[in-house]
């Protein structure tokens, strides 16, 4: 049960984000706030690493780091958008869109990675894509 | 349809495939090392977005959003490093 406070304390960090995000994005420039906001989670997380000593070196030019590298661009073109949808959108419409993501992860992982679809996890993903559209108001 | 809308959608697909390329990197990679890096990447990329468009991060240091910036980065930090 250890995990599930560790998702409790990331729903709630993440939870706390969008409005947060939205806030600040009203006052200063979004890419702005991502470079200042993600330069504090680099330093943060560099301290873990060191502190933890994790990783080596080398790991940076392994060929897991170049997939996490594509990743980083994704991530970088998806959170740029979504900055750029808060400076203009209600967070009520902007975060259940964005919050698809976890249905698209879902059926990449299920399409790509041999995970299985089980009719549960089906009717999961369909319910879970109906209740962010619903909470979108529709204009997804 | 409002821009907004489209650029959450573009996020929506943008970030969906996040999640599974690290899956697939963290095979071999520690997770925080995977999240450092990724995260090493948005840095360079966003820097690069805001020299294209003439922005400047200097007036943001001292600035009266600049708490609400920090608590950004912390909660960032927590929520990452937890998931």
């Amino acid at each position: 049960m250890d995990y599930l406070l560790w998702v409790i304390v990331a729903l709630v960090a993440y939870g706390l984000m969008a409005p947060l995000t939205s806030v600040v994005t009203s006052d200063v420039p979004p890419a702005v706030a991502l470079f200042l906001s993600t330069t504090i989670f680099l330093c943060l997380t560099a301290v873990v690493l060191v502190v933890t000593g994790t990783g080596t070196p080398s790991d940076i030019t392994s060929p897991s780091a170049q997939i996490v590298y594509i990743a980083g661009l994704f991530l970088s073109a998806g959170i740029l958008a979504y900055y750029q949808a808060l400076e203009r959108g209600p967070v009520s419409v902007v975060v259940p869109i964005y919050g698809l993501f976890i249905v698209g992860s879902s059926i990449i992982g299920i399409a790509f990675l041999g995970e299985e679809l089980t009719a549960t996890r089906a009717a999961g993903i369909v319910v879970a894509a109906a209740a962010i559209y619903l909470a979108a108001g529709g204009e997804a | 349809m409002r821009r907004y809308v489209w650029l959450s959608l573009f996020a929506f697909l943008s970030y969906s495939l996040v999640a599974p390329l690290l899956s697939i990197a963290m095979a071999d990679l520690p997770s925080t090392l995977a999240v450092f890096l990724s995260n090493s990447v948005m840095f360079v990329t966003v820097g690069i977005v805001i020299r294209y468009r003439g922005l400047s991060v200097r007036p943001y240091l001292w600035h009266p959003r600049t708490p609400y910036i920090l608590a950004m980065g912390v909660l960032l930090t927590i929520g990452l490093l937890t998931y």
